[in-house]
């Protein structure tokens, strides 16, 4: 169980270091798509599958359209000087980054072991009790997103409204003075 | 009456979501259903769904299903030999064959097994029939003799279940 | 020839018989939130993308016919407005804001699709909200891609 979770997080990652290095924009399109799909089945196995059925449908959605957008076009590579001074920069901040994570990390509880059975009194095991008293709801998920947090959906939602209304300002201007053009010079 | 299959249709496929069913899954998905009729009605054809009471095209179905399923074994022995093979005697290609298939349904499901079958793959296709079909080792340049090959053993399962 | 709009027939074809049955999976996702895995994020995906496959399939002239992204910021604003009034209806019936007033007056069965008061109206204005958000950011861009390919062509 736990080596299977390892093989497909490995798998994620070597995924992604392919779409960071491969120099044509389809491969890198793909080797992304192959990092979403590697989540979406780590999902199943530590038991979301509601997030891992979104993962799937946002990433067949996303592969598609992405490969759309770079079928006809690659990514123009920069090639710079060599820098020494950059790389040990980089590899400084990289290595310090490292150390603190892995402080970090010694604080956080053993893979697999909830934080709400280490402490006493979490407002976790409160919702996994009594969401079925409480609320009437079959799913602890959906108990705790619509009733006990319903509030912090609606933020959510209020999220997403927003970046969609930015979204759309952004790209309909740019329609709309395309089309405008296009209208004059077929006339 | 295209309304109502849709709905008919799209009624069932709740049932089969929600199975068992009581009165609150049959009364909320009948509310489903209307509104996956109002938006998708549409595209339903009725000549579709007439096709669906004979009992002769389900067996003729499940004839094609199982020749598939051979063909695909057969070609994967095949690919995996040229494969294997130290010389690799593959030949790639494009031919263009004919198809004699009217229905639309049915060329998809044409275009699709020539696709799952190792070793060819289509490419695209015409409105008046035609298919171009990306081959691995090409035998026949011909249209006639590479139509034989590729969609001959399939047309004549396929017109007995959609035509 | 007719002029080519969309995908060839084999993609048009499969969109046909399988957009359909996406959609009501969206509204089986959507209406038993409460019961099972799902809920009105996933289930809002689903519709978004029942619809997306009909546009790239069928090209957009033919499928902004009958689905105008228009329509879509309506049944958006729609969703949003179905979440407030129900969080306000709660806050005059029971003191505060998403109260679950339903539940609290009548309790339904446990593990039935009528039940958990306000939770599946909540999912549906959700999924309501999160299909269209999604639809037309996706719509957005590809009417921006498709002007830009025009506009390098002129």
């Amino acid at each position: 169980m736990i080596t299977t979770l390892y093989i497909f997080i490995f798998f994620i990652i070597a995924a992604a270091l392919v779409a960071v290095e491969t120099p044509h924009a389809l491969s890198a399109v793909i080797a992304l798509g192959a990092v979403g799909f590697g989540l979406s089945i780590v999902c199943l196995f530590i038991g979301a599958p509601d997030i891992a059925i979104t993962l799937v449908v946002v990433e067949i959605l996303v592969l598609i359209h992405m490969i759309r957008a770079t079928l006809q076009r690659d990514i123009i590579t920069i090639m710079g000087p060599f820098s020494r001074l950059n790389v040990i920069a980089t590899m400084l901040i990289f290595g310090i980054g490292v150390a603190f994570f892995y402080q970090v990390a010694l604080q956080l509880p053993p893979f697999g072991q909830a934080v709400m059975t280490l402490i006493e009194n979490s407002p976790s095991r409160f919702y996994l009790e009594e969401s079925l008293n409480q609320t009437g709801a079959a799913s602890a998920i959906t108990a705790v997103l619509l009733d006990f947090r319903a509030y912090d959906t609606l933020g959510e939602a209020t999220v997403i409204f927003t970046a969609i209304i930015g979204a759309l300002a952004l790209l309909r201007r740019t329609v709309k003075r395309e089309r405008k053009g296009k209208g004059a010079g077929d006339a | 009456m295209r309304w109502a299959w849709a709905f008919v249709l799209s009624f069932g496929f709740w049932l089969l979501l929600t199975w068992p069913p009581g009165w609150q899954e049959l009364s909320v998905g009948l509310v489903a259903a209307v509104v996956a009729t109002t938006f998708f009605g549409r595209m339903l054809r009725l000549k579709t769904v007439r096709r669906l009471f004979d009992p002769r095209r389900y067996f003729w179905a499940i004839c094609y299903v199982l020749v598939l399923i051979y063909r695909i074994f057969v070609a994967n022995l095949d690919v995996a030999y040229r494969v294997l093979h130290p010389e690799m005697p593959i030949k790639p290609g494009i031919v263009k064959v004919k198809t004699v298939l009217q229905n639309e349904v049915a060329k998809t499901v044409l275009a699709n097994s020539i696709t799952l079958t190792p070793g060819t793959l289509s490419v695209d296709i015409t409105d008046d029939g035609y298919l171009y079909v990306h081959w691995i080792n090409v035998r026949a340049m011909q249209e006639e003799e590479a139509s034989s090959y590729i969609v001959g053993r399939f047309e004549s399962l396929l017109r007995r279940i959609f035509e | 020839m007719p002029e080519k709009e969309g995908m060839s027939l084999i993609v048009k074809e499969v969109a046909r018989l399988i957009a359909p049955p996406i959609f009501i999976f969206g509204l089986y996702l959507t209406l038993t939130g409460h019961l099972t895995p799902g809920g009105g994020f996933p289930g809002g995906v689903v519709f978004a993308c029942g619809f997306i496959l009909v546009v790239l399939a069928y090209g957009g002239k033919r499928a902004f016919r009958r689905l105008p992204p228009e329509g879509a910021s309506k049944y958006d604003s729609g969703g949003a407005l179905l979440f407030l009034v129900i969080g306000l209806i709660g806050s005059l019936v029971g003191g505060h804001f998403l109260y679950n007033f339903i539940q609290a007056a009548l309790p339904g069965t446990v593990f039935h699709l009528l039940s958990a008061g306000t939770m599946p109206l909540i999912n549906i204005a959700i999924g309501m909200k999160v299909a269209a958000c999604l639809f037309m950011v996706v719509m957005a861009l590809t009417l921006f891609r498709l002007a830009g390919e025009k506009g390098g062509e002129s």
